[in-house]
């Protein structure tokens, strides 16, 4: 051993300050690291870990629900026809009590002058359908008191080891480096919450029906936290129905079950003066070609329920274009990058749902 | 606690901050009370016991002091043989209970069942507790060492019971000798960068071996080993030679993290492992593997029992003697004694047959120490070690007989033909090959540099700092990254901790 080595011992303030630089140097690389090795799933994941790249109180308006808000709902179409700032703080399958931790959440960063909040999942009152769809809130979830919420109602038989997995979740993810693809080392910027499909599946126009299906009480009492974030912040909350068909017949029950808690909704909504956006005949939706699958729309069933929204939202409120201000610059030039990306598709003809 | 559970990875950095800002005096009483709450993270009854063994040992060695100062020679040596025979009775009674009764039981009642017999021996469900073969090991070197006159008996109970207690040996070992340890707990360790350095990096490499290589091969190992019936010759033996280097990288592993451990607090312990699959001979292979048991039963039962001074054939008989209580240490099933015994006598043979080896290589004009023949008896020796892992890896004495059939037959051209279709069913895919690969490069890089008598360590800590700190990042991310830890898989506990 070398002793000159050996005994020169460093003073305790430098030799602080070297393991503080060095476990910073650490934690940059580790995060880098998670950034590649993070759960992606084609950018459903993207939305809530991309919602803090957003300039701090530049939103108009804040789209928050399921696969159907972020298929329902082209942020990028809202900014180039209407010059409007839109984001879509969505989750696969995000019942109503992730969708309130995520309004919690947006509005630590953001002051948008709605809300927009799509009511399929007024169906359930869990806290979550799958684990990933509580992975998909939390992952990327800053506040550590919202995550923390979430996580102890989500997981109340957890124990602190498998809730750890949630505040670190490197801990769960370390192990894709077997599965990483190009998509894991790209991050594409102009999402802002919204997804597309390009490809589309036919189906027939549902019957309309009455029937009245009972909403679930936490939901409900989900909704209402909601309700009254908006009110304390002095933002306006709008709920909308994305249309939905009931597949080639086989999906019926499920059909009847989604309408009748539209209905029900509906009574609810009414009684309170909160306005519901129940989209399936209003927008003119072709059942033939703006469906991707039995419940999703495609590009232009998309297209379609976010020229109304916005029709609506701007009719309605004063939301004024910001197109020309420099500070929304970023908006044009992703934009531009949406559009190019969509060209390319559609010449190509394919549709990698990773990429899309 | 495990050393590679999140518990750990606050414990011990918490331990070292506070053992290096405690005052001297106060340094023993915290690691014990600290080593003490390490065991009782397991099962705090348990210390109980511990507790125990170390007391009754204490006492022995303390009566043992004194019966040195008995005159009469004759009562002196019935004082000091009732002292040790005590010490040694009670404390293997204790593990014996723990360890072997359900395995007595079993073979009473077969025995009495063969004899058609009506009679039937209770069997206990008890957790065998966390390190209790470790441990008793440790407090019959001391009392033995004491017996010897190689130590004084040890005065200070703190210091006694932190020897026995010391955690980064308890669970696993290294069984450290009473005189090479005791005397440390007297002495003062100051803040030491360097050593605390040369700690960390061992540590480091302890859970690369850990983390990585022993959990992925873990994970081909225990597909096959679980399903062998299904599977070829060809995937039992790639597997047996995964088990191989997982039980190597596994406890060396353990043994790395804990000597690391201790050496960050200013402790020396004796090497564990020492590149145990390039010896040329199953004897010194038991010098190279687990050397802390091997020298413990050399010290404590090859010697006592006349070693090799007895004549060749009691010789023999020692060596199988302790082969066998060696099996029946690692586990109170059959496999382990024969994996034991055929150790012992792939020894014997390998004695019987020097004169026949010697002629052969004359007759064949190889130089004994050549390269070719040292070669070939490294791989024969490897060889050898395989078959003896069959026995300690299967399930059970019949199975680990059926394997080693099923290798034997399945070793045909057939098999290697099906290689590619063989390794699906390895339950691995291509990454965790090729990153399996490149850990084993690791290992044996390793390996080769301490076989060479290089240390590594001190090669990186003399590096420009750019250079280490490059190093550190990169095992560090990598260890995290590649390593087999987190959500869905638990049964990551070192497997010697079942001993």
């Amino acid at each position: 051993m070398d002793k000159n080595n050996k005994n020169n011992h460093p003073a305790f303030g430098r030799l602080a300050l070297t393991v503080l630089i060095f476990f910073t140097g650490l934690y940059a690389i580790l995060y880098e690291v998670n950034e590649i090795l993070r759960y992606k799933n084609g950018g459903e994941v993207d939305m809530v870990h991309s919602f803090y790249k957003l300039k701090k109180d530049s939103l108009d308006v804040l789209v928050i629900g399921s696969s159907h808000a972020y298929y329902g709902f082209q942020t990028n179409q809202a900014w180039e026809d209407y010059g409007v700032a839109s984001y879509v703080m969505g989750s696969p399958s995000q019942t109503m009590i992730c969708s309130y931790y995520l309004l919690e959440e947006a509005l630590q960063y953001q002051k948008p002058q709605v809300v927009l909040l799509e009511s399929y999942y007024f169906r359930s009152g869990k806290v979550f359908v799958q684990d990933s769809n509580l992975r998909a809130v939390t992952d990327n979830m800053k506040n550590l008191q919202n995550k923390r919420e979430l996580i102890d109602l989500g997981l109340p038989e957890a124990d602190w080891k498998e809730k750890l997995a949630y505040y670190v979740p490197f801990f769960k993810y370390h192990s894709r480096w077997k599965e990483l693809d190009q998509s894991d080392f790209t991050q594409k910027s102009f999402y802002k919450g919204s997804l597309v499909r390009l490809k589309h599946k036919s189906f027939r126009a549902p019957e309309p029906t009455d029937e009245k299906k009972e909403i679930p009480e936490t939901a409900l009492e989900y909704f209402e936290k909601i309700r009254a974030l908006c009110e304390e912040n002095d933002i306006r909350l709008v709920v909308f129905k994305t249309p939905v068909s009931n597949g080639s017949g086989e999906n019926s029950d499920w059909y009847h079950n989604t309408m009748g808690i539209t209905n029900s909704l509906s009574d609810y909504l009414e009684e309170r003066s909160v306005p519901y956006l129940k989209l399936q005949d209003q927008v003119g939706i072709d059942f033939e070609n703006d469906f991707y699958d039995y419940c999703h729309l495609s590009f232009t069933g998309q297209k379609k329920v976010t020229a109304y929204l916005m029709d609506w939202l701007t009719a309605q409120y004063d939301l004024p274009s910001h197109k020309g201000d420099p500070a929304y610059s970023s908006y044009d030039r992703e934009y531009e990058e949406f559009k190019d990306y969509i060209n390319t598709q559609k010449t190509s003809g394919s549709e990698d749902r990773d990429d899309v | 606690m495990l050393f590679n559970s999140i518990e750990f990875m606050v414990f011990f950095p918490s331990v070292c901050i506070l053992y290096y800002l405690i005052p001297s005096r106060a340094k023993n009483l915290f690691l014990l009370a600290c080593s003490y709450f390490f065991y009782m993270c397991w099962n705090p009854k348990y210390a109980l016991i511990l507790l125990i063994s170390t007391a009754i040992t204490y006492y022995c060695g303390l009566l043992l002091g004194r019966s040195d100062g008995i005159e009469d020679e004759e009562k002196r040596i019935r004082n000091k043989k009732l002292c040790i025979a005590s010490g040694f009775i009670l404390n293997l009674g204790i593990l014996f209970f723990f360890k072997y009764f359900n395995l007595f039981s079993r073979t009473l009642n077969s025995v009495f069942a063969l004899l058609h017999i009506h009679v039937n021996v209770p069997f206990f469900d008890v957790l065998l507790p966390a390190g209790i073969s470790f441990y008793t090991f440790k407090v019959l070197s001391y009392i033995m060492d004491v017996y010897r006159k190689d130590i004084p008996a040890e005065t200070d109970f703190i210091r006694y019971a932190l020897y026995v207690s010391f955690f980064p040996q308890l669970a696993q070992g290294p069984i450290a000798h009473a005189k090479d340890m005791l005397p440390q707990f007297s002495e003062e360790h100051v803040f030491d960068w360097y050593n605390i350095r040369r700690g960390l990096l061992l540590m480091l490499y302890g859970y690369f071996q850990k983390a990585v290589l022993a959990s992925w091969l873990g994970m081909i190992v225990d597909t096959v080993y679980g399903n062998w019936a299904n599977c070829s010759g060809l995937q039992l033996l790639i597997a047996t030679v995964c088990f191989a280097f997982q039980l190597y990288s596994d406890f060396a592993g353990y043994s790395c993290i804990a000597i690391g451990a201790g050496e960050v607090m200013g402790f020396t312990t004796l090497d564990n492992f020492n590149v145990p699959y390039l010896s040329k001979s199953v004897s010194e292979f038991w010098r190279r593997w687990h050397i802390s048991l091997s020298t413990w039963f050399r010290d404590y039962l090859y010697i006592p029992l006349g070693g090799n001074r007895k004549g060749k054939w009691i010789k023999y008989f020692n060596i199988m003697t302790v082969f066998l209580v060696s099996g029946l240490w690692h586990g109170a099933e059959y496999h382990y004694i024969a994996w034991g015994g055929l150790n012992g006598l792939f020894q014997i043979i390998g004695d019987l047959l020097r004169p026949l080896r010697t002629r052969t290589l004359q007759l064949l004009h190889i130089q004994k120490n050549s390269a070719v023949h040292n070669i070939f008896r490294v791989i024969f020796t490897f060889i050898l070690i395989l078959i003896t892992w069959v026995f300690f890896r299967a399930p059970s004495l019949v199975e680990s007989v059926y394997i080693l059939e099923k290798i034997l037959i399945g070793f045909g051209t057939s098999a290697w033909r099906a290689l590619p279709d063989g390794l699906k069913g390895l339950g691995i895919d291509r990454p965790v090959l090729l990153l399996l690969l490149a850990s084993m490069i690791i290992l044996i890089f390793f390996d080769v540099m301490k076989y060479r008598n290089i240390c590594v360590r001190d090669f990186i800590l003399k590096q420009k700092p750019y250079v280490r700190w490059t190093l550190y990042y990169a095992a560090v991310t990598a260890i995290l990254v590649f390593g087999v830890y987190g959500p869905g898989y638990s049964s990551t506990e070192f497997m010697y901790i079942q001993f």
